[in-house]
């Protein structure tokens, strides 16, 4: 086996897990680890379970920390209070935990929590998106372009069919006007074009191994003088995918007891993440 | 080679299929075209109804044809045509052309899945829907357009089939030459990807032109494009741009990928040149037809007047092509032949007055420097000098020292100009009415240079 070959394998068995318990996107925690295989930089971070857990992550990662809900139930994170960044003490770290848990428990009662995300904060970089896409005629493409919020106003991204080399790449980030960014725009320092091109690489090469992924979103992608780090990515499996799952569920309901598992908001289960470490 | 697609062009036998006597009708017409472009193979009309069409001997049924049968070309009514391909597979027929129409374009997709399956190992298929196929090589018209068309070194391959029908005589109008023209109808069998593999490899064929308004496999076109393009030039009118496949709101990534961003991401990476209309695209391709490839950058402009020259520098300036500082041993030897030149700018204005004897002399002068890689000259039509002496000075000047470098030109005017850049069309010289196109069409060259660079650096 290949190295390409046994990183292919090591994260389909991501995939499998998530298309197995019938979701429709990978957790942040399995997002993260899918890009770490292929190369993309994410922000340093563990699940804390207890206060105890998150005690003892937040002297290691060191401050400043978002704190995120994880859950398989909750997608939109922020719209109802399960985010809270620039944590800078053990004792805001704390109350952002508690604020955090008892936010998803109001919202939605019976989602069932896997614990808190507790994410080093990355300096600020300038940002940009890349993106993965399944064309019912290409197959798996990639996207890059000026992130922000500004990313469907001036839509300045630019395509390419992928499993893709790296030269494409930094052809692709030639290609948008933000790429005068990377030249370094009014005196601000160059940025790490390189870099970008290798994310975009990494987001091609998962899209090509891994058929049952629909999409990626890596938004943003902060890139800095050197490097470049994935600060938010976003997987999301195709409909068959579930719908294949579905199937076997339905003759053998046994095979997926994480499905009929009890929903608590219970923060110690820590199922769902299975796989995972 | 593929073997499967050389019977559709270079076929030692045709049969027509529903051959006709009377004019006007389609099996007709093609049997017509293909006994009058000199086809040199054998014809065999086949219909039960006649003895004999334009003086051939007519065969009731392929069966009774008393020879093999490499091509069959298939007119007849849409309920006959399933049947005359059973005909076909027995008979060993290796290709067929169903120029019949009424099958997926009108709904009917399971009748053509049908004739697929039949074939299916034993036999091509190009169509159904489809007005045939043209191959310089063979001089064989098998289409019902028009009877003459100019020999030349393009690949045509068309969707549409009016729109092609319309091309086709505009190319021989126009004087741009074709290698071969294909009708590629709906794609029940041959698609894009197959003809494309098969001109990458076709000697008579220096560049391909592709009309497409969709494909059925789009990777599969993309992986064929990608290795033709490393041969030859590919050009590509892509109709339908607006078309955005439903993609998951939820990601960004979706809902800025409309069908075409995807399109054109391929034909980018796979090197195939989009144009933006029929204008566009014959200018380039007849630019990357009658020149060499540019070895580098650098651009030279040649023209009678100021206006000419800011314009075409807007245009070089655009689309990224590089107008080179003239050296001063360049320089003076331009000043030594042109007495009211005084500067030493690139576009090189000879003002108003040049004649052919100067355009002549200049452009030589200018061939012969090895830092120049690309030539572009210029004509405005002015009251005292013939255009028609200044066009033969241009392309005599590059026949004579310039066969190493491209050369487009540009005659602005009105009826002498025209004239004289059809002349240069018939000497195989990449000729335009504005000065734009001229440079649109050595951007085009440009373009090539770069991606042969590219290969060269183990690009893909």
């Amino acid at each position: 086996m290949t190295a390409t070959d046994q990183r292919k394998a090591r994260t389909s068995k991501v995939f499998r897990s998530a298309v197995d318990s019938g979701r429709a996107a990978l957790l942040e925690r399995e997002a993260d680890s899918v890009a770490k295989s292929y190369g993309l930089r994410v922000p340093p971070s563990g699940l804390a379970r207890t206060e105890g857990e998150l005690a003892s992550l937040a002297k290691k990662l060191g401050f400043p920390l978002a704190l995120k809900v994880a859950s398989r139930d909750v997608i939109h994170k922020s719209d109802i209070g399960g985010v809270v960044a620039g944590v800078t003490s053990l004792k805001d770290a704390r109350s952002a935990y508690r604020e955090i848990l008892h936010n998803v428990k109001a919202a939605k009662p019976r989602a069932v929590l896997s614990g808190v995300l507790v994410q080093k904060m990355a300096p600020k970089g300038n940002e940009f998106v890349v993106g993965g896409t399944r064309d019912p005629q290409f197959g798996p493409a990639v996207m890059f372009g000026l992130g922000g919020v500004y990313v469907e106003l001036f839509r300045d991204v630019s395509f390419r069919l992928a499993p893709l080399i790296e030269e494409e790449a930094l052809e692709m980030v030639k290609q948008t006007k933000a790429s005068r960014l990377m030249e370094g725009f009014r005196g601000s320092k160059p940025l790490d074009a390189r870099a970008a091109a290798k994310a975009i690489v990494a987001v091609g090469d998962i899209m090509a191994d891994h058929p049952d992924v629909d999409s990626i979103d890596v938004n943003p992608l902060f890139v800095y003088p050197h490097g470049a780090l994935a600060v938010d990515v976003r997987v999301l499996m195709r409909e068959s995918a579930s719908q294949r799952a579905g199937v076997v569920r339905a003759r053998a309901p046994g095979l997926a007891p994480r499905q009929r598992a009890p929903r608590r908001p219970i923060v110690k289960s820590g199922g769902t993440e299975n796989g995972v470490t | 080679m593929r073997r499967d697609i050389e019977p559709f062009f270079a076929p030692r036998a045709v049969a027509v299929v529903g051959a006709s006597r009377t004019p006007g009708k389609i099996g007709h017409e093609i049997l017509r075209n293909i006994k009058l472009s000199g086809f040199r193979g054998n014809i065999f009309p086949v219909n039960p109804n006649y003895g004999s069409v334009l003086d051939l001997p007519c065969y009731r049924t392929l069966a009774d044809v008393p020879s093999d049968v490499d091509l069959a070309l298939i007119a007849v009514p849409a309920k006959l045509v399933e049947g005359v391909v059973g005909d076909c597979v027995r008979k060993r027929v290796k290709s067929a052309i169903i120029i019949t129409s009424g099958f997926s374009e009108v709904g009917r997709r399971d009748l053509e899945d049908r004739l697929v399956s039949m074939a299916k190992g034993k036999m091509r298929i190009i169509g159904p829907n489809t007005f045939g196929v043209y191959c310089a090589r063979s001089s064989m018209n098998a289409t019902f357009g028009p009877t003459k068309v100019l020999e030349g070194k393009t690949a045509f391959i068309t969707q549409s089939g009016a729109l092609g029908l319309a091309l086709m005589d505009w190319t021989t109008e126009e004087k741009y030459g074709v290698s071969a023209i294909v009708s590629i109808g709906n794609k029940a069998d041959v698609d894009d990807a197959d003809l494309v593999e098969y001109f990458a490899d076709d000697p008579s064929t220096s560049s391909i032109l592709i009309y497409m308004e969709g494909l059925k496999d789009g990777r599969r076109f993309f992986e064929a494009a990608r290795r033709a393009v490393r041969r030859k030039p590919m050009v590509v009118i892509k109709a339908g741009r607006s078309a955005r496949g439903a993609q998951a709101a939820s990601s960004h990534t979706g809902s800025i990928a409309g069908q075409d961003a995807i399109f054109a991401a391929a034909f980018q990476q796979a090197g195939a040149m989009r144009a933006e209309g029929m204008t566009q695209a014959f200018d380039w391709i007849q630019a990357l037809n009658e020149n060499p490839v540019p070895k580098g950058e650098n651009v030279v402009v040649v023209t009678n007047g100021g206006g000419l020259g800011v314009l075409s520098t807007d245009r070089c300036e655009m689309l990224g092509l590089k107008l080179m500082d003239l050296s001063d041993d360049l320089t003076k030897q331009v000043q030594d032949v042109t007495p009211s030149f005084g500067s030493a700018k690139n576009p090189i204005d000879l003002t108003a007055n040049a004649d052919d004897l100067l355009y002549g002399e200049v452009l030589r002068l200018i061939m012969r420097r090895r830092e120049v890689d690309a030539v572009i000259a210029l004509f405005c039509q002015t009251a005292n000098i013939d255009p028609g002496l200044v066009a033969r000075a241009i392309v005599d000047a590059r026949d004579k020292e310039g066969l190493d470098k491209p050369i487009t030109a540009a005659f602005v005017g009105g009826r002498m100009s025209q004239m004289a850049y059809e002349k240069m069309l018939e000497r195989r010289f990449a000729a335009y009415p504005t000065a734009e196109r001229a440079v649109d069409g050595m951007n085009a060259l440009m373009t090539r240079h770069r991606q042969l660079k590219s290969f060269g650096k183990g690009g893909r």
